[in-house]
């Protein structure tokens, strides 16, 4: 790119747009962006009556200048004029296809892409792509761009692409390929009754195509209500008022929990939209983290012995999830989803964009000397900075890592990994304009080696900072991992194959009630938590 | 009263002899920056606050407010408290004595010259069954005193010990 003064001022209006665009993150909006054709308007309806941020900040972080977008809001007609850098002709494609037909469509995406000019980011992947591509619908959506093509064998060198390109910052590029996506004008040249016939060739498609194509998990929302063990205590005195129970986003099934008995509704999920074919076709809304809730039911007969001091001392409700704002919480799930979209791909390395250049890292392990499920920790002994095992402090130091770099070249030699994301509870404990603290809990299953298929619990706790993009850079990151406790749990099936065309999930069968109750008399935990973990571990 | 002393002496002043507080080294990776041999001054702050909370946890949980101040925030199994006398409160749980035994705590210095810490481990209420938990400060220095300004608490699910 020259640096004419031309060149500068064009990039200084398109910082202006950006930051226009990207302004709304911080203002009370109502942000609850599900669907990506409803992105823009909000986006667009929110710059009414925000204040742009000036003077720009130097954010040593935030996006490089040869990355800066031009803004891409279509109703946005007073910037047509600041967009004669062109939006390239490839976005406004019209599929010309005869009316019916299908062919098969595949959704491209790039992490954290954001940060890349469109033009900038189609020539690097293209100079790299063994085929030539044809991009529909180039979009950002939150923190990713986006994009259709429409052939396995294109969407599949694409996947090639993944990890053999960089940016000028030189961090790898990502590529992720889906099989279920379909561009919205495809769609709607669709009759309803095509509908049906396009969810089976996409199906068809993807059991092809499946050994090369990454496989993404199925998200479902929980809403778990669970009475706890009437026993004196901790557990025994949680509990929670009906007005407090969280509410949580069904895709509208919750009649078909109508007439079960009130303690059998402990623990139901309704699963997220998962039609690929709604208006909302787009795949981070539908693999948009809805990490499990969880609440404690209000004791029935609370123990004689606790009737006064619970008047008096009662515990606070447990509630799932915490997040400080919708707007926040739409951050930390997506940055949370990409982030571990990464991780568990086989390449880390694309983590590099995710981090601070000054960060630090250490993982700790915890375990009991009976633990069943100590020989899947002993791989990560070596990287244990638990300071209950290693006190000399020249070895601790060198167990921090520090800068990107090192972390992710420590972080590519753990095990391959598939993360539950359904089993996700996190907490957002700490907050500033520049700077976000929040905690993981949740599992994960070794995916090769010798523990192939080894579960294990895991907290990892983010500090990171946020760029004026609404990016966020990783500078602290503290993982602790531990096993799980019972080896039902870690032999139960732990599915993570998406089923888009699954109804709900069912109720408990007669024989996982069963082994609930097995699982609670052994471990001591009351029954609905038993649940829990078996439905965890599913 | 913000704890500055634990028993054990071995809580190091800010401005002591032995280091400054964290961000006067010449910021975040600074403070990476030890002779050999030497235990990072956020190490034994780290350190030293987990023991003491653990202390008086399990033996007077009246004086836990000590180490919070008014600005705290508390987010147990999900749920905020904010300020000292909300933590307090919280404090006074329905159950006789418990016991914490920690089987895994680390720490790191963070950008803005806080320390955070992390510690996993079980604890007993009174005749319970063990359960799991975890629980993460960030401790800052204010006034020249370590105060704890962020806790989180959690149950472990995963892993009952």
């Amino acid at each position: 790119m020259g640096h004419s003064d031309q060149v500068v001022r064009r990039r200084a209006r398109r910082w202006d747009m950006y930051q226009m665009r990207f302004s709304s993150v911080f203002q009370p909006v109502n942000l609850g962006m599900h669907s990506s054709s409803h992105q823009q308007q909000d986006g667009h309806a929110a710059m009414q009556g925000v204040r742009v941020e000036s003077p720009l900040r130097y954010t040593p972080y935030a996006i490089s200048p040869s990355h800066r977008r031009v803004s891409f809001l279509k109703q946005d007609q007073t910037h047509v004029n600041m967009e004669r850098e062109q939006k390239p002709p490839e976005r406004r494609v019209e599929v010309n296809r005869p009316h019916g037909t299908l062919g098969s469509w595949f959704k491209i995406t790039i992490p954290f892409g954001i940060k890349y000019n469109e033009k900038w980011l189609l020539n690097l992947i293209q100079n790299k792509c063994s085929v030539s591509f044809n991009p529909v619908e180039f979009r950002y959506e939150k923190m990713n761009a986006t994009f259709f093509v429409e052939n396995a064998s294109v969407a599949s060198a694409l996947k090639n692409v993944s990890g053999k390109i960089w940016d000028e910052d030189n961090e790898k590029v990502s590529i992720f390929v889906c099989p279920d996506g379909i561009p919205h004008s495809v769609q709607r040249e669709l009759k309803s009754e095509k509908v049906e016939q396009v969810k089976l060739a996409v199906n068809h498609q993807q059991a092809l195509d499946i050994q090369k194509l990454p496989i993404y998990s199925d998200f479902m929302t929980c809403d778990t209500k669970m009475a706890p063990n009437p026993r004196k205590g901790v557990a025994a005195s949680l509990h929670v008022r009906e007005e407090n129970t969280p509410k949580v986003m069904s895709s509208g099934e919750t009649d078909k929990w109508k007439g079960t008995e009130p303690g059998e509704k402990c623990v139901d999920r309704s699963p997220v939209c998962t039609t690929f074919l709604d208006n909302s076709s787009n795949i981070n809304s539908i693999l948009e983290l809805f990490p499990k809730l969880l609440c404690l039911d209000a004791q029935q007969s609370p123990g004689p012995t606790l009737c006064g001091l619970e008047a008096h001392k009662r515990l606070p409700t447990c509630k799932g999830s915490f997040f400080g704002s919708e707007m926040l919480k739409n951050l930390v799930l997506q940055f949370l989803q990409q982030y571990y979209l990464i991780y568990d791909s086989g390449d880390r390395q694309g983590l590099l964009c995710a981090y601070h250049d000054e960060a630090c890292l250490s993982l700790s392990i915890s375990f009991n000397p009976g633990d069943s499920a100590l020989s899947n920790l002993f791989k990560y002994f070596k990287d244990n900075r638990n300071i209950k095992a290693v006190k000399d402090p020249d070895l601790r130091g060198q167990l921090l890592r520090h800068t990107k770099r090192d972390i992710v070249d420590f972080l590519g030699a753990l095990p391959k990994t598939q993360h539950d994301l359904s089993s996700f509870l996190v907490d957002m404990w700490y907050q500033t304009k520049r700077m976000l603290c929040f905690s993981v809990n949740g599992v994960f299953k070794e995916v090769e080696g010798q523990s192939q298929g080894s579960v294990l619990a895991f907290t990892r706790t983010f500090i990171a900072t946020r760029g004026s993009s609404s990016s966020l850079r990783i500078v602290n990151d503290e993982l602790f991992l531990r096993g799980t406790s019972h080896q039902r749990t870690q032999s139960a099936l732990f599915t993570l194959v998406p089923t888009p065309f699954s109804s709900s999930m069912p109720a408990f069968s007669q024989e996982q009630q069963k082994m609930a109750q097995g699982f609670s008399a052994q471990s001591g935990m009351n029954f609905q938590w038993s649940q829990k973990c078996l439905h965890n571990n599913q | 009263m913000p704890v500055t002393r634990p028993r054990d002496s071995q809580w190091m002043s800010p401005t002591g002899r032995q280091g400054d507080s964290c961000g006067q080294r010449g910021g975040f990776p600074g403070t990476l920056a030890r002779e050999k041999g030497d235990k990072p001054i956020w190490e034994q702050i780290g350190s030293s606050f987990i023991q003491h909370y653990y202390q008086l946890f399990d033996n007077d949980r009246t004086q836990l407010g000590a180490i919070y101040i008014d600005a705290s925030c508390l987010t147990w199994e999900g749920q905020q408290f904010q300020g000292k006398a909300a933590i307090v409160e919280l404090s006074s749980l329905p159950f006789q004595k418990i016991q914490h035994s920690i089987t895994a705590q680390d720490y790191q210095p963070t950008p803005d010259s806080c320390i955070i810490s992390m510690v996993v481990g079980q604890l007993k209420a009174d005749e319970d069954p063990i359960m799991g938990f975890h629980q993460m400060f960030l401790l800052k220095n204010i006034s020249d005193a370590w105060v704890c300004t962020n806790d989180m608490f959690r149950l472990a699910l995963h892993n009952f010990g």
